[in-house]
């Protein structure tokens, strides 16, 4: 399955307007499949304001749904938590304060790379 | 993110300054303020000590070649993480037509959910055990999920760092990645549902686990 599988369809552009197609058009409930394809849709509010509701009628009456975007929501979690408490990591960078933040740095930086860095400034100085 | 001039930090103003003036101490300044998170975030896509050592000298040198075009309207430690990504990557792409160096990768389809012909799940999703601050606290749990990472195929886990640890938006991510916006999305969400699988199986997160 290529990439763009459930990204555009022949009038639409993205996930929303695949799924709006779907609830609108083919049935008058969404499947636990299609609360798995378009959950990024549902979590980033990409989905439109019908989409949505049928999203949530389906998460109202499906446990192992609210499971599964419970364990998903913990896994983005997970992976922040995990990888930003690397060695190394200092105060935050990203656009959205993100890449370590609050944690302090683990160990020094390394002198040796920051020599070799003032060096190779010097050496494009002298041309 | 704008930072209008007032607010901006006392040293990160005086960094800037002395850059423009030509004064050696600023960069210098420069490079021991920042260095620590960019290596870091150099590392995490490259995976490799001398390839991020590399990658960092490089996007310092990049930034003192180029310091011109930083207008202010961001953060330095911004603009700087963005030339430190693009060096990152330029060096992922050139390492790409290299053989692969045996590090084990999984197939993301095996690992996403399963449904049937009526688009039931084939396993019913369970509640886990245990929240993702508990996992995260111990050490021996951080390792086994940063090694899960890692065994992305790479054009998952770039995507995967850049959004959910390097906290880009899509529309940067796709630009760094030359990838539409849709093609990041689906990436990032597939890569997700992998490592929720992942996590779930061998950090033993449901009760029948």
């Amino acid at each position: 399955m290529s990439d763009e599988h459930k990204c555009t369809r022949p009038g639409g552009t993205g996930i929303a307007i695949g799924i709006g197609l779907a609830i609108d058009s083919q049935r008058q409930d969404i499947t636990c499949r299609e609360i798995g394809e378009f959950l990024l849709a549902y979590l980033e509010h990409d989905l439109g304001g019908g989409a949505r509701a049928e999203f949530e009628r389906h998460l109202n009456k499906c446990p192992p749904c609210v499971h599964y975007i419970d364990g998903y929501r913990e896994t983005i979690e997970l992976v922040r938590r995990c990888v930003r408490d690397e060695p190394g990591a200092g105060s935050g960078v990203g656009p959205g304060g993100g890449s370590q933040c609050g944690d302090a740095p683990k160990h020094k930086p390394p002198e040796g790379l920051i020599q070799a860095i003032l060096a190779a400034k010097r050496s494009i100085e002298r041309g | 993110m704008p930072d209008p001039a007032g607010s901006m930090d006392p040293r990160e103003r005086s960094i800037i300054e002395g850059m423009r003036a030509g004064d050696d101490r600023a960069f210098e300044r420069l490079v021991r303020d920042n260095i620590g998170p960019l290596h870091a975030v150099a590392l995490r896509l490259l995976q490799n000590q001398a390839d991020a050592d590399d990658a960092v000298q490089e996007a310092f040198l990049s930034a003192y070649r180029n310091f011109s075009s930083f207008r202010g309207d961001a953060r330095l430690a911004t603009w700087l993480h963005r030339i430190v990504v693009n060096a990152a990557l330029n060096r992922l792409r050139r390492r790409k037509r290299q053989p692969d160096h045996g590090a084990v990768i999984i197939d993301v389809s095996d690992l996403l959910p399963r449904y049937g012909e009526d688009g039931r799940p084939e396993e019913l999703h369970q509640q886990w055990v245990r929240p993702a601050d508990e996992l995260a606290a111990r050490a021996e749990t951080r390792e086994q999920v940063r090694q899960m990472i890692d065994k992305l195929p790479e054009n998952y886990r770039t995507v995967l760092i850049l959004r959910d640890i390097e906290e880009l938006s899509t529309t940067e991510t796709g630009e760094l990645l030359q990838l539409n916006p849709g093609t990041v999305k689906v990436r990032l969400h597939r890569a997700r549902q992998a490592l929720r699988n992942l996590f779930e199986r061998e950090l033993e997160l449901t009760r029948e686990a």
